[in-house]
């Protein structure tokens, strides 16, 4: 009954033009920017977290929940049409949607992506909409010391998905030194080097701006188009829609992508690469003509953009509930919370129940909205590919400038930006992972008031940590995943 | 050598000497609560960066691959990138904004971006900068109410 309260508070809340009109802008520049190789949803948040300063809390969320929708689905046209993944997510995609284009197959394999992305993100947050208040009461218990642990526990599990746990705890310690720059609590002036600008912190924003936007142009302008590329196959509208109704005939690939979508959607690190992967090799062993896979099967595609979309609904429910971002894009709606005056986690939960409830129900109009965005403009979008980086970088440069402006209007945070970016560049070309030092920066002032909480608490007995089942969870789940690559690359050696 | 490993090297260097630089001055914060999280985070840091190095060194002896790069070379390849250009001009832009307001240094500095960047139209590099200026000016000026210096 408390959960139907909830909705219906959360439906009231939703209640305006305003969700409307940000939810098709945000799909719009979500799916442009996402079709675009390198530039992604991620580059659309960053470089709108500022202006999203003037933004009433709700919508700028919507806002930007519906770009992390249309980038998902927009890093797929690319890699049907082209074999480019506008985003890493839609690597799978491009294995069966690439050859299907090559069969001249494009137009379903465009509109099994357009449904399949719809009913990923829908029955992902049908899933989450059931689950999220019986999972709400549990974060509910969490206190200091299991805080404490989720941030360890979300490092290690990031560096144990990529491989190099040691390199991505370095990288987050080093976040969490940077995320604590400015003062303590009790004021004192901590790691600011005597620049008063920073006494409030190292700015969110122009860093963000700096580590994955500037740093991301850099790396662009090798290149003379996004995309050069000499074919360019025409979509048609009756075709697509034909694709879209022909995924009638592949309901357990649907099924099974949802499921293992949201699965892993909710564990942190995870992501939609990883789901989109499963996913895809999932239907190939289920399927009965497994030697198709790659060659254009239909159900390549269905299987990778179902996961890979519906695994936004759980890296949203981890980020509100736990507090903790499963990716980059999810951790700037960390700091787009933040910006905001909330912080996600049990903080949310307890104070802004309600906020959450509507920022779930908003996707399902999301994604209904998305189905008729990306029929109807799906030519457009692949377009895009084809601007020169001569006119685009240098509008996006601008655009940052104004992004890292906007909260403050001081020219020290467009400085802070830039020395970010260096930051960022480096750790792109020399391939240390900046999501760990991003987990870090962002979560270091919440690690930083949790350890010291959890210290007065426990300092008169230690054993009494013992005690608190979630946080031994934690301890043991953290362990896990720190020698969980080891023991498995042992067991692939013993294997061989 | 590999460029990259010894990169990588001077990389974590870095940074380890600006944890040193951060955890030196939190050391003479009076509250103890204060400067634990930056203690325990350093130490961290300090001993895997070091284990970082040692495992780079390692990788460095094993490819006894050494080819050698010159001063005068590194340096002629640095002014030839246009990614060195590019981060000159953008020193210089965010110099200018104070002086000449954000608008017209926008304006001069996306023409000589795209220049920069290897447009050679005069007509499409004025165009296009005046296109992305009036935007700007629309939606974070007229519409936000953003104001920019």
């Amino acid at each position: 009954m408390e959960l139907f309260t909830h909705i219906s508070n959360a439906v009231s809340l939703l209640w305006s033009w305003g969700s409307i009109l940000w939810t098709i802008l945000g799909l719009l520049i979500g799916i442009v920017l996402g079709a675009l190789p390198g530039v992604s949803g991620v580059l659309a948040i960053t470089l709108l977290l500022g202006p999203s300063y003037y933004m009433p809390p709700l919508q700028a969320i919507i806002f930007f929940t519906a770009i992390y929708t249309g980038s998902i689905y927009g890093g797929g046209i690319t890699a049907i049409l082209l074999n480019i993944p506008g985003t890493p997510a839609a690597i799978a995609t491009g294995f069966d949607g690439y050859e299907m284009t090559k069969l001249g197959r494009h137009n379903q394999a465009l509109g099994l992506g357009i449904i399949s992305s719809v009913i990923g993100v829908f029955f992902s947050y049908l899933i989450i909409l059931f689950f999220f208040f019986p999972l709400g009461r549990i974060v509910l218990k969490f206190g200091p010391a299991e805080m404490v642990m989720v941030v360890i526990f979300a490092m290690t599990s990031i560096g144990a998905v990529r491989g190099e746990v040691g390199a991505t705890l370095l990288f987050g310690m080093l976040g969490v030194m940077v995320g604590t720059m400015g003062s303590s609590a009790y004021g004192s002036a901590r790691g600011n080097f005597g620049v008063d600008a920073l006494y409030e912190g190292i700015p969110v924003i122009p860093a963000l701006l700096g580590m994955l936007a500037v740093s991301e142009l850099l790396i662009m302008i090798e290149r003379q188009y996004v995309l050069d590329h000499g074919f360019r196959p025409q979509q048609k509208l009756k075709e697509i829609i034909r694709g879209m109704a022909s995924v009638i005939h592949h309901k357990g690939t649907i099924l099974r992508g949802v499921l293992v979508g949201t699965i892993i959607g909710l564990m942190p690190a995870a992501g939609s690469t990883i789901a989109s992967m499963v996913s895809y090799g999932m239907a190939k062993r289920a399927s009965a003509k497994p030697e198709t896979f790659g060659k254009g099967n239909p159900e390549g595609v269905i299987a990778a953009e179902t996961a890979n979309n519906a695994s936004e609904g759980g890296a949203v429910a981890t980020m509100m509930l736990l507090g903790i971002p499963g990716s980059v894009t999810t951790a700037l709606l960390i700091a787009a919370f933040m910006i905001h005056g909330m912080s996600p986690g049990p903080y949310l939960i307890r104070e802004h129940l309600d906020f959450a409830y509507a920022v779930i129900l908003i996707q399902f109009f999301q994604a209904i909205c998305l189905l008729f965005l990306a029929a109807l403009f799906v030519n457009y979008f692949a377009r895009i590919v084809y601007l020169p980086t001569a006119t685009l970088v240098p509008g996006i440069l601008i655009l940052a400038v104004v992004g890292a402006l906007a909260p403050r209007g001081l020219l020290v945070d467009v400085v802070v930006m830039l020395l970010f970016a260096a930051f960022g560049y480096f750790m792109k070309k020399l391939e240390y992972p900046l999501m760990g030092f991003i987990l870090g920066f962002i979560l270091g002032g919440m690690f930083d008031r949790e350890l010291i909480k959890a210290i007065l608490l426990f300092e008169e007995d230690w054993g009494a940590l013992g005690n608190r089942p979630a946080f031994l969870i934690l301890v043991i789940i953290t362990a896990l995943s720190v020698i969980w690559p080891k023991i498995s690359a042992k067991v692939k050696s013993l294997r061989q | 050598m590999s460029p990259k490993l010894w990169g990588r090297i001077i990389f974590i260097l870095f940074i380890w000497f600006f944890a040193l630089r951060y955890y030196g001055e939190c050391l003479n914060l009076r509250q103890p609560s204060e400067k634990l999280t930056i203690i325990a985070a350093f130490w961290v840091l300090t001993i895997l960066a070091a284990w970082e190095v040692g495992h780079l060194i390692k990788k460095i002896l094993k490819e006894k691959n050494f080819s050698t790069l010159t001063s005068t070379k590194f340096l002629s390849k640095i002014l030839k990138d246009k990614r060195t250009w590019l981060v000159g001009a953008v020193i210089l832009y965010v110099i200018f904004i104070p002086i000449a307001g954000f608008y017209l240094t926008s304006f001069i500095a996306f023409c000589i971006f795209s220049f920069i960047l290897g447009s050679r139209n005069p007509v499409k590099i004025i165009v296009s900068g005046a296109v992305v200026i009036a935007i700007i000016y629309g939606i974070f000026s007229s519409l936000l109410q953003l104001s920019l210096p």
